[in-house]
């Protein structure tokens, strides 16, 4: 599944990346293997807030859809 | 990557005895909190050359020979927008301008403490020394964790000074470690890929056959920075393009051989910074660290709560800009008129008066009139930023700002713009998509600053009926309503527009949503003064040269005064010789009334008098006559100066906008040749209309073209936004008169 499948909440483990995604969010720690919590989500439904190593990021939703994460 | 060895400059400046230290850190760590801590506020605020990024600088405390300077803060080392640019390039030496830094200070948010390192080993890396200030401990306790510093300062191999920079814990170690012999750099252990590494060392031997003054792992270190980004690469374009060149062609090879090169060195990095953090932090015992800012957000960013309260929040900003600062800025516009009225006393009458009067002092008064604003605003600004909701408006705001082609990066500039579009713009600069930087910059004067209030308030005071609709709410206040969301909607109309006609790459947006935190008033009041000095000189500059060439224009060419005024007032005076007491005052009122006649008539003839019936074909059918069109023409310096020329134009002595004189001026004007009233509520709407659409103001358009590097897109934001102007003043006045009114 992907990062914008998951409910705010869940917990996922990142598997693998999509094409065309900024560097910046490896920068960040988004990477494959790393834990991702989805915190909460925006008001009108987009950007979600994600708690990724000790920081909270939020990034919009048409990025995570390129983020594919294992539940846990 | 490792390497040992400071560059040669920076062994001249230890010769010296003096010392440059760049301070450097991830957004959110607290670095400028260190930087104000060491430097005790004392600081140099100009520019990098070449650009306006800010670049601050200044003396350690009770350490004169040691200088530092205040990097913009970067998540790492691969920059995506201007003000990471500048960071690596200061560390690495490549502005023109700027000396290498002999040591970089790098404060890390230990609360973060994986990602803060990955800057930080990269700062390691490229061989400078290195010294990390290990900030924010007094969270790390709180949040059960304790971090070893001496293992982590063995690991990196440089000092490591823990810190509480808010409480000035840990101050006096730091300035030791900072004013101590220049220590080793440090090393780093994470492994590239194979072949990136192949490719980087490649790299490495063509550019230290151009630059044998680096070392063997400083030029590695540079060649992975440039073979990862586009940003680095472009200026080698020029510089060197045989090195260009072979930085393509080895990205190309990897590509064939399907390497993720850009992202081999995040995972090799991550990867060895995992365990370093695994070994250095321990977690003693848990505790939900976050537990105030869930509970916190879980209102502010509610799905209902939270744009309610953004909404307030901005209603709350938008009352202290236009009602609590109403009573300062008076102050001020009587303190410059109790001034002039001095300096007229003090001042020999004639040319120094009327230069230092109407040209300098008017001037000085045109900009600091609007300092009690800026400061109203810039005071809630940082507060909201130094708390951490600002993070949060834009959090909740992405979402309707990108149907425009806008993001949430661009909300805080956009509340900026209602005071001034100067910083509004310059607030920008952290935006790392281009294009939606571009677009917000767009718009932004679209939105009413202040410049343009006084402006709305003589017209609408002068031509709006006082009367009430409902309650308390009037024709004036909902006229005055209007005419700020007339202005905001055709900035979000503008800049749907412009994201059709400018297709881009789907825009990337990122965010730190950071701890709330108590402000640090100290920080904010600080801000709100640097804010203000700069506004100061920035527009100021502007808007007093202006002032002082209107007043020339206005009072040159000097032309004979009118034979029959001259009479008129040769009459009056041979009988105020003869009058009694009781006569005087009517005739002084007389002799009043011809001085400013004769004000009117100098006025007409003068180069701006000349102008304004040059253009008055131009301007009939927006219903304005020659002098209004004189107005607005010196309304291009800078909008608030229309009132002072007016106020010249109608001879009314100092006139401003509550000058019942000029408003009836206004009010009573006559067309000469039907003797019906020149201006009526159409024309103020027509003008009120104008002034909301166009772009008024020299410092925009200089800063606009600094901020974007370019001429074009200064001039596009001048023409449309005065194109817009005068089609919206035309559709007002000619379609008013199609419905019979005015």
């Amino acid at each position: 599944m992907t990062l914008n499948e998951l409910k705010p909440g869940c917990c996922g483990r990142i598997t693998c990346w999509c094409e065309g995604l900024s560097d910046r969010l490896w920068e960040l720690g988004i990477l494959p293997g790393t834990m991702v919590e989805v915190v909460r989500v925006a008001p009108f439904g987009d950007p979600i807030a994600l708690k990724i190593k000790d920081s909270q990021i939020a990034i919009r939703r048409a990025d995570a859809t390129r983020i594919s994460v294992d539940a846990l | 990557m490792a390497s040992r060895r400071p560059t040669p400059d920076s062994a001249t400046h230890e010769a010296r005895g003096t010392r440059r230290i760049a301070v450097a850190g991830n957004p959110n760590a607290g670095k400028s909190t260190v930087f104000n801590l060491l430097t005790g506020m004392r600081q140099r605020v100009g520019n990098y050359p070449g650009v306006t990024v800010e670049r601050k600088s200044g003396h350690l405390i009770g350490a004169e020979h040691i200088e530092l300077i205040d990097l913009p803060g970067t998540y790492s080392l691969n920059p995506k927008s201007l003000d990471e640019q500048i960071a690596y390039d200061t560390i690495t030496h490549q502005l023109e301008g700027e000396d290498a830094p002999d040591l970089v200070l790098c404060v890390v948010n230990a609360t973060n403490l994986e990602r803060n390192l990955y800057l930080a080993s990269q700062i390691i890396d490229l061989g400078v020394p290195t010294i990390l200030a290990l900030n924010m401990m007094d969270e790390v306790e709180k949040a059960g964790q304790v971090i070893d510093t001496r293992m982590l300062s063995e690991i990196l191999g440089v000092p490591v000074v823990p810190m509480v920079a808010t409480r000035k814990e840990g101050f006096e170690e730091l300035k030791q470690a900072l004013t101590a012999p220049l220590p080793a750099p440090g090393k780093t252990y994470w492994r590239l890929q194979e072949d990136v590494l192949a490719a980087v060392s490649t790299l490495a031997g063509t550019l230290r056959a151009q630059r044998p003054d680096l070392s063997e792992a400083r030029s590695r270190a540079e060649c992975l920075r440039i073979l990862t980004s586009d940003r680095l690469l472009e200026g080698w374009k020029k510089r060197q393009p045989d090195f260009h060149q072979a930085v393509l062609d080895a990205r190309a090879a990897l590509i064939a051989q399907s390497v993720p090169y850009t992202q081999s060195e995040i995972t090799g990095r991550y990867a060895w910074l995992a365990r370093v953090s695994a070994r250095v932090a321990k977690q003693q015992h848990e505790v939900d660290a976050r537990k105030l800012t869930d509970r916190l957000d879980a209102i502010l960013v509610h799905r209902a709560f939270g744009p309610l309260i953004f909404a307030g929040i901005l209603l709350l900003i938008f009352q202290a800009i236009f009602t609590w600062a109403t009573p300062f800025m008076d102050g001020i516009e009587q303190g410059v008129m109790a001034l002039g009225g001095w300096l007229r006393s003090v001042v020999p009458a004639g040319l120094p008066a009327d230069l230092l009067v109407d040209g300098v002092l008017a001037g000085v008064g045109n900009v600091v009139i609007f300092l009690p604003q800026i400061l109203f605003l810039f005071f809630f600004l940082s507060l909201l930023e130094s708390t951490g909701y600002m993070a949060r408006s834009a959090f909740i705001m992405d979402r309707v700002m990108r149907r425009f082609g806008l993001s949430g990066g661009s909300v805080m500039p956009m509340m900026s713009a209602f005071a001034c579009a100067v910083p509004a713009i310059m607030a920008t600069r952290t935006m790392e998509n281009q294009r939606e930087r571009l677009l917000t910059i767009m718009v932004l004067p679209l939105l009413s600053c202040s410049a343009r209030l006084p402006v709305y308030t003589l017209f609408i005071a002068a031509f709006i009926p006082a009367t009430n609709v409902f309650g308390p709410i009037g024709y004036q206040g909902l006229t005055m309503l209007f005419l700020y969301v007339f202005g905001l909607v055709t900035a979000f109309g503008a800049a749907w527009v412009l994201k059709k006609i400018l297709k881009g790459p789907d825009s990337f947006f990122m965010l730190e949503l950071p701890p709330y935190r108590a402000p640090q008033w100290k920080m904010i009041f600080w801000r709100m003064y640097e804010r203000a000095k700069m506004f100061v000189w920035r527009a100021g500059r502007v808007i007093f040269f202006f002032s002082i060439l209107l007043w020339f224009a206005a009072s040159y060419p000097e032309v004979p005064p009118d034979p029959n005024l001259e009479a008129r007032r040769v009459a009056v005076e041979a009988r105020m010789s003869s009058a009694n007491d009781a006569g005087r005052p009517a005739l002084e009122a007389e002799l009043g009334e011809i001085a400013n006649a004769e004000g009117a008539y100098q006025m007409e003839q003068s180069y701006i008098g000349r102008l304004g019936r040059f253009i008055e074909p131009v301007m009939r059918p927006l219903g304005f006559d020659w002098k209004l069109s004189a107005g607005i023409l010196s309304a291009f310096a800078a909008r608030e100066v229309i009132i002072g020329a007016l106020g010249t134009i109608y001879s009314v002595a100092d006139a401003d906008e509550h000058s019942v004189a000029l408003r009836d001026h206004l009010l009573n004007a006559r067309d000469p040749r039907t003797g019906k009233p020149l201006y009526t509520t159409l024309v103020a709407l027509s003008l009120l209309v104008f002034f909301v659409l166009a772009l008024q103001c020299t410092s925009t358009v200089a800063i606009a073209r600094r901020e974007l590097n370019s001429w074009k897109w200064a001039i596009v934001m001048w023409c449309y936004m005065t194109g817009l102007a005068y089609l919206a003043a035309l559709i007002v006045y000619q379609g008013g008169r199609a419905f019979g009114l005015g």
